[in-house]
């Protein structure tokens, strides 16, 4: 016992040592991460502080501007307007909304009956395997003249993508991702120990009180976890809203890489789409340091809950 | 003895080395003289009216071509893709000097752009001597040449008119050949067509998918029959509030109020061209602003399978202006050009085989291919190229002489991104005032190019 407390806390373990072949073994990899991902990142990053065109006078000849780029992205109205649409169909639709539908569901399937719960999991995990493109058609038929959905809210001549358009596309990226954030809470809730649900069912707690006081802090770390995989999906999910909306009716669902897509390849301004890129980047490296720190801190909080328990 | 003749020999090889060392290096160069290859360029799917049509064409040519030069290998390209990933395609081509092409077909409609970037070869000096040039469209003469010089020369041009269905004009008791005078004329007959069920009355495009073509293909064509038809003007600022914006607006809110319109989806799709070609057959459209290349896709020359009824089923008419002020055809008029690569090796065989293209015989057959209006006003007599579609290419060529060309500069995709943002709005929120949809183009201009660039014309 004193021994393993010991091997935990680090001291008695030989020092690590530096093993020079894992350079070597570790090349490939890093060489492909500096090649495919550090260099034309760092490019990209570059281009952002020019006045570098598609098709224009600065094509060939484009010069570094320094941060001329940036002033004129705080100067944008449009920038703050794309930064407001990406956090609401991030956040909402991605965070919050996939994670409660994939959360429903999983607890549905569970309680539900087998043979149910089979059919709809695997409806659940076919849409989420479906192609982008295919989710866009589906869902821009489903929503426009004649559709299902205008149909039954009984208003079937008009065009529900185009007078809501942010509420469809956040509920299409909800159907698109809910299987995946479905598959993570099915697994987490099967590690429910059933003794303490069944001490609360003998303590006459009801269902509300069990979920909120047993399942759901057993589900912290999940729900995390499919908080922050679901914002960082839902970020790139640039193909969904660019086929049903191509950024909306006078850019109401015009998200940040759409608004990047559109400055460098419709206005041809290569350089100032690039610097939203780098936004871009900077945006989803923040939602992966905050997603690691989670789950290194959920790890280890497991790792130290166990020892107590036992004891 | 011995180390003599090893010496001796030694040294034999080694001339005798160095020599097919040589012969080896150098004669790679010389095949290189030999074997030129000319890379052309155009856009595959969305330039010809038929891809196959168009890339059988560009074959025609070159065969045509190689009986002059049979060492010269020409490579055609088609660019797949629609109107702005094509032009962004054929944008990348160009940065790289072994994927630049020789010979590039780019639409007009960004022509002020391409020159800009320096991609394409002024060509002024050598159209002196082509026989054709001094017979060309001088609208389009005009249009092509930027402080003097000519950097693309076009093969045709496409124009915007009205065709109708006779059949179902019939049903709603309205007399036909239909010639409306003014734009009121054409929504009165559009609302008078909502009695018959099931159809749409009046179609025509608008929304901000399909970019600089998208002015071009609907709001483009009536602001050029407005009060007020300026985009640009001459000191370099963008209109982004006129009479002219104000009445196509209204048009379009009136016109959506009325609920003539097809459903917003289709209009404002990427590929909604494609749509009233097939429909029309089907009598699901009654009034249609129609490229000239929709009445070409029913002849046998272009599709199978086509429609024989076309001529006596639909009408064609052009569009009106506003009041009906002279000469009352409102067309905003986008051609396809040839241009040759600024960094090609090979210029003089590039510039032949342009010359070669725009010969009688290859412009008419291409104007088939890619169903265009001839650029020489008197091919667009030729019996031969009004016969394959009569008698609708007749009407568009006469459309084509009084068009309107779109702005040379590079931002007129921001201020065309604007104006479609004003149409659609009012299109998809038909309450929505034309005051309020003006203000947004006015913002969406503004913050795109900056106050200075913009001017409200009263």
């Amino acid at each position: 016992m004193t021994g393993r407390l010991e091997a935990f806390a680090g001291r008695r373990l030989p020092a690590r040592r530096f093993e020079a072949m894992s350079l070597v073994f570790m090349s490939p990899a890093g060489l492909l991460l500096f090649f495919l991902f550090l260099a034309p990142v760092g490019y990209s990053f570059y281009l952002g502080l020019t006045n570098l065109q598609l098709i224009g006078p600065n094509s060939v000849h484009y010069r570094f501007t320094g941060l001329f780029n940036v002033r004129a992205m705080l100067r944008d109205r449009e920038f703050y307007h794309s930064l407001w649409v990406t956090l609401l169909f991030v956040v909402g639709s991605g965070a919050i909304g996939s994670t409660i539908a994939g959360l429903v569901l999983a607890m549905l399937i569970q309680k539900g009956a087998r043979a149910l719960g089979a059919v709809v999991g695997g409806v659940a995990i076919l849409a989420c395997t479906l192609p982008p493109v295919t989710v866009a058609v589906l869902w821009h038929a489903t929503t426009t003249v004649d559709g299902i959905f205008p149909m039954l809210l009984g208003m079937a001549k008009s065009e529900i993508l185009y007078r809501y358009p942010m509420t469809v596309v956040s509920v299409a990226n909800v159907w698109w991702l809910c299987g995946l954030s479905m598959l993570m809470f099915g697994a987490a809730l099967r590690n429910i120990s059933h003794e303490m649900i069944e001490a609360a069912i003998l303590e006459r707690a009801n269902g509300v009180q069990r979920f909120l006081r047993i399942v759901l802090p057993s589900l912290r770390p999940t729900i995390l976890t499919s908080a922050l995989l679901m914002s960082l999906l839902s970020f790139g999910n640039f193909t969904l809203i660019f086929l049903l909306t191509g950024g909306g009716p006078a850019n109401a669902t015009n998200i940040l890489p759409l608004y990047s897509y559109m400055e460098g390849f419709t206005f041809h301004r290569l350089a100032f789409g690039a610097m939203l890129g780098n936004v871009i980047v900077l945006m989803s490296a923040v939602l992966g340091v905050l997603f690691v720190l989670i789950s290194r801190y959920s790890a280890r909080r497991t790792a130290t809950a166990r020892p107590e328990v036992e004891e | 003895m011995i180390k003599i003749v090893r010496g001796a020999s030694a040294r034999c090889v080694g001339l005798l080395l160095s020599a097919a060392i040589a012969a080896v290096l150098t004669s790679p160069v010389a095949l290189a003289d030999e074997q030129i290859t000319l890379k052309v360029v155009y856009p595959g799917d969305f330039e010809p009216a038929t891809p196959d049509l168009g890339l059988a064409w560009w074959k025609g040519v070159i065969a045509q071509f190689q009986k002059k030069h049979p060492n010269v290998k020409v490579d055609v390209q088609p660019v797949p893709g629609g109107f702005s990933d094509s032009e962004s395609k054929i944008a990348l081509l160009f940065k790289s000097p072994s994927t630049a092409p020789d010979i590039v077909g780019l639409a007009d409609l960004n022509y002020g752009q391409w020159v800009s970037t320096g991609y394409l070869l002024p060509i002024q000096d050598r159209l002196a001597t082509a026989s054709w040039w001094a017979k060309f469209n001088p609208q389009l003469k005009a249009a092509e040449t930027i402080d003097g010089k000519v950097y693309g020369v076009s093969q045709g041009v496409n124009v915007y008119g009205l065709i109708y269905d006779k059949t179902l004009f019939a049903k709603a008791g309205i007399p036909t050949p239909w010639n409306p005078k003014t734009w009121a004329d054409v929504l009165d007959t559009a609302k008078k067509l909502k009695s018959i069920p099931g159809i749409s009355p009046l179609w025509i495009q608008t929304g901000t998918a399909q970019g600089t073509f998208g002015v071009f293909a609907g709001p483009g064509d009536f602001l050029a029959g407005s009060s007020d038809s300026t985009i640009f003007t001459k000191d370099g600022k963008w209109v982004v509030d006129s009479k002219g914006i104000r009445e196509v607006v209204a048009f379009y809110k009136a016109a959506a109020e009325a609920g003539v319109l097809p459903p917003a989806s289709q209009i404002m799709d990427t590929m909604a061209e494609s749509v009233p070609p097939t429909d029309m057959p089907k009598h699901k459209i009654a009034i249609c602003l129609a490229g000239n290349w929709f009445t070409d896709l029913w002849t046998k020359a272009l599709n199978s399978p086509y429609w024989p009824d076309a001529p006596q089923d639909i009408g064609v008419t052009p569009l009106p202006t506003v009041n009906g002020a002279a000469p009352n055809v409102a067309s905003m008029i986008g051609g396809w050009n040839l241009s040759i690569g600024s960094a090609s090796k090979h210029p003089d065989l590039a510039w032949e085989l342009i010359d070669l293209a725009q010969s009688r015989e290859n412009m008419l057959s291409n104007d088939i291919a890619v169903a265009l209006v001839p650029s020489l006003p008197e091919y667009a007599k030729d019996p031969e190229f009004l016969n394959v579609a009569p008698p609708f290419r007749e009407v568009f060529a006469k459309i084509a002489d009084t068009s309107e060309i779109a702005p040379l500069d590079p931002n007129y995709s921001v201020w065309a991104q604007g104006f479609l943002t004003a149409t659609q709005a009012v299109v998809v929120n038909p309450s929505m005032s034309v005051d309020d949809a003006v203000a947004q183009m006015n913002d969406y201009v503004t913050n795109q190019v900056g106050p200075d660039a913009v001017v409200t014309l009263k």
